[in-house]
């Protein structure tokens, strides 16, 4: 009797288990919500823009502007603050000096928000300094200002391991390498990590729990351009204390084919996205962006299958590219929006796709979100793309165009203050609440529904100051 | 039984702004713009006490954040003009340098619902120092704007009017704190106006004596001159 119900039991319990289980996927969600479209500064001295994001724990204010969930770029001379959620309008925060131009190689921001790594081109200068030098006001020149540490390295790309040691990827004799740098030293010195990766430089890439991504851009001879292999955190601890690690012999190969294995980084459920392209090699990968699932990444981790690149439990496209031609698509996440930003080089569209959008990476990008990207006001529209996210704005209206949707718009001229032509509307205003004619949400500045004296109070303190209208 | 009058004298108040933001549509002295050029004023310290007549009425204010200043008349050390001390009440708002309240050379004013001051519009006065009043839908309001381009050290002050008296040539508003008398007469396009010290409820304020406009240009607010705006042309 008990061995006749056991099977039986069994069999339901896997049938229910099947039901309750979602089907692994590797799109992570993104493919199911909205995307909205957002274009990165660009600057004719350079090739490319690079960017990254502010952590969601960052609490401080450039200028007034918070930092949380904005973006950063540089590109030409410049680095630039993002206005506003989802605004293609961008504040210089930095310069280099006038003789300077970058083709940045990567612009990354330490976790805790506090440090900046600026590398600016392969064979030019890495600039790593804290975060509070950024001024809209006054944005300093890099080469002069105090605390900037400027050392001569070789590079590709960047990743912050903690807040202090930055891994750097770089070429090397015979392909490529991955080295650190202490970044709360004064010498620059490199610790070697993985000094002899068979191929050109990809990304590199931490998970949150210090695992190292990275892998080969582009393949010389048996080694395959777009293959990722993953190093355990403790293996990297070894090798940041002398110890270093051997490509071949070392860490777990993660998957094959992975475009050029370029632009790495995780998102908030551990799935690892790429991006880069391989149209000059053989693969025919190229035209979108990638994302491993934080399952196939596991199962590797475990000892199981290198992840497969045909199966949609594994791997996934994302295509902001609708010519599918560009060769090196940029990634880059917002764990506090949920955002996944992918640039492509729109240079060609639709009707009349050139075969290849082959130079590098340019500014036109689309935000994805996941599906529990945050939605403060409720409007539909996420916050990373929202132009007024405190305020619901389904339509993100901005009549004036100046980043603020006129939902929450705080500027009343425009002129970036908060000056007498503000007051002027506030008091238009004063006593309405919201859904009445003259309400206008953006000196509804504790956001309550109505504007009176609580929101002329939180008016006074931004009086002479940068229009931050949030 | 104290907070149900107010809750009654509070009721006609409300009808009063209503009925005068109407009238004003059609007695608008000037018509309120933006100002789309802060930054060509020249800077003026406005926290240093109002101006009358291009005349520097009185010594420094003791308003920490520079509030406007310039739209009251300093009751200096107080009593001078028989009108009581000063207010004692300096802070946030600048309320330093403000007529003294108590009785005066005016008289109390009556304030029913209804009538219009006519003067909304942007006022300047010799300093650069601006006086900015709105009639909005849902309440009228006046402000004091420092001279110069808007500074965190020199911070606007708002008052929403809630009476219109004496025929609607005196007002009674409150800010976040406190409560006012603002009285006014017009000569052409100059405005002159004087804001009495900051009283602790709309009754009290609708209660002080009006100041003396036959001496606007020299004691009339308490034993000043009245501040003197001009119109800005548009």
């Amino acid at each position: 009797m008990f061995a006749r119900v056991l099977p039986r039991a069994l069999l339901v319990a896997l049938t229910l288990l099947a039901l309750v289980t979602p089907v692994r996927a590797a799109d992570g969600g993104y493919a199911t919500q909205a995307s909205y479209s957002l274009t990165l500064p660009a600057s004719d001295l350079s090739y490319t823009t690079s960017a990254d994001v502010f952590p969601g724990t960052v609490t401080t204010r450039i200028d007034g502007f918070a930092l949380r969930g904005r973006f950063l770029a540089a590109t030409g001379r410049t680095i630039y603050l993002q206005k506003n959620f989802g605004a293609d309008l961008w504040l210089p925060v930095a310069t280099l000096g006038p003789d300077d131009t970058m083709d940045p190689c990567f612009i990354k921001i330490s976790p805790d928000g506090t440090k900046i790594g600026l590398g600016v081109g392969s064979y030019k200068p890495l600039f790593v300094f804290e975060t509070s030098l950024l001024s809209v006001n006054a944005p300093p020149n890099l080469r002069a200002a105090a605390g900037v540490k400027i050392w001569d390295e070789n590079m590709y790309d960047g990743a912050w391991r903690g807040n202090r040691y930055l891994f750097i990827n770089a070429g090397a004799d015979a392909g490529s390498q991955i080295y650190a740098i202490d970044t709360n030293g004064t010498t620059g010195t490199p610790i070697e990590i993985l000094p002899d990766i068979p191929g050109a430089s990809g990304g590199l890439a931490f998970d949150a729990a210090g695992n190292l991504v990275t892998g080969i851009g582009y393949g010389y001879g048996a080694a395959a351009t777009g293959q990722l292999k993953i190093w355990t955190a403790s293996s990297v601890d070894a090798a940041l204390t002398g110890t270093g690690l051997a490509y071949t012999t070392t860490g777990k190969i993660l998957i094959e084919g992975a475009l050029s294995a370029a632009s790495l980084g995780f998102d908030a459920s551990g799935n690892l996205y790429v991006g880069g392209g391989d149209a000059f090699g053989s693969s025919g990968h190229y035209g979108y962006a990638g994302l491993v699932s934080s399952a196939a990444i596991q199962q590797v981790l475990t000892g199981g299958a290198v992840a497969n690149p045909v199966s949609p439990a594994d791997w996934a496209k994302i295509q902001p590219d609708p010519c599918h031609n560009d060769d090196a698509t940029n990634v880059w996440y917002a764990p506090s929006l949920g955002m996944l930003v992918v640039t492509a080089n729109l240079s060609s569209l639709p009707p009349t796709c050139a075969q290849f959008d082959v130079t590098r990476s340019g500014p036109a990008g689309q935000q994805f979100f996941s599906p529990d990207a945050p939605d403060t006001d409720g409007d539909g529209v996420p916050d990373g793309a929202d132009n007024a996210y405190l305020t619901p704005n389904p339509d993100q209206k901005d009549s004036d165009g100046d980043g603020w949707g006129d939902a929450g718009d705080c500027d009343a001229n425009d002129d970036g203050v908060i000056n007498r032509a503000d007051l002027s509307a506030l008091m238009a205003a004063f006593g309405s609440a919201t859904g009445e004619a003259n309400f206008a949400g953006g000196y509804d500045l504790n956001h309550d529904g109505k504007i009176d004296f609580a929101d002329f109070s939180a008016f006074k303190q931004r009086w002479g100051k940068n229009a931050v209208c949030e | 039984m104290h907070e149900s009058r107010r809750a009654r004298a509070v009721s006609p108040a409300r009808r009063s702004i209503s009925l005068w933001a109407v009238a004003l549509t059609a007695f608008t002295f000037t018509v309120a713009c933006d100002d789309h050029d802060d930054s060509v004023r020249a800077p003026a310290d406005s926290g240093g006490g109002g101006t009358s007549g291009g005349a520097t009425a009185g010594g420094a204010g003791r308003n920490t954040e520079g509030s406007a200043g310039t739209l009251v008349s300093e009751s200096g050390a107080g009593g001078d003009s028989g009108v009581g001390g000063e207010s004692g009440a300096a802070g946030d708002a600048g309320a330093a340098g403000e007529a003294g309240a108590g009785p005066g050379p005016g008289t109390v004013s009556n304030c029913p619902p209804g009538g219009a001051p006519l003067v909304v519009g942007n006022y300047v006065d010799a300093g650069g120092n601006q006086f900015l009043l709105r009639a909005a839908a849902k309440a009228a309001t006046f402000a004091l704007v420092p001279a110069g381009a808007a500074n965190p050290a020199k911070l606007p002050r708002l008052f929403v009017i809630n009476r219109v008296c004496s025929a609607g040539k005196a007002l009674i508003a409150s800010d976040e704190s406190a409560s006012y008398r603002l009285d006014f007469t017009q000569m052409g396009n100059q405005l002159s106006v004087c804001l009495s010290a900051p009283v602790t409820t709309l009754d009290t304020a609708v209660a002080l004596p009006s100041a003396d406009v036959t001496h606007a240009a020299d004691t009339g607010c308490a034993g000043k001159p009245f501040s003197v705006y001009t119109a800005e042309a548009l």
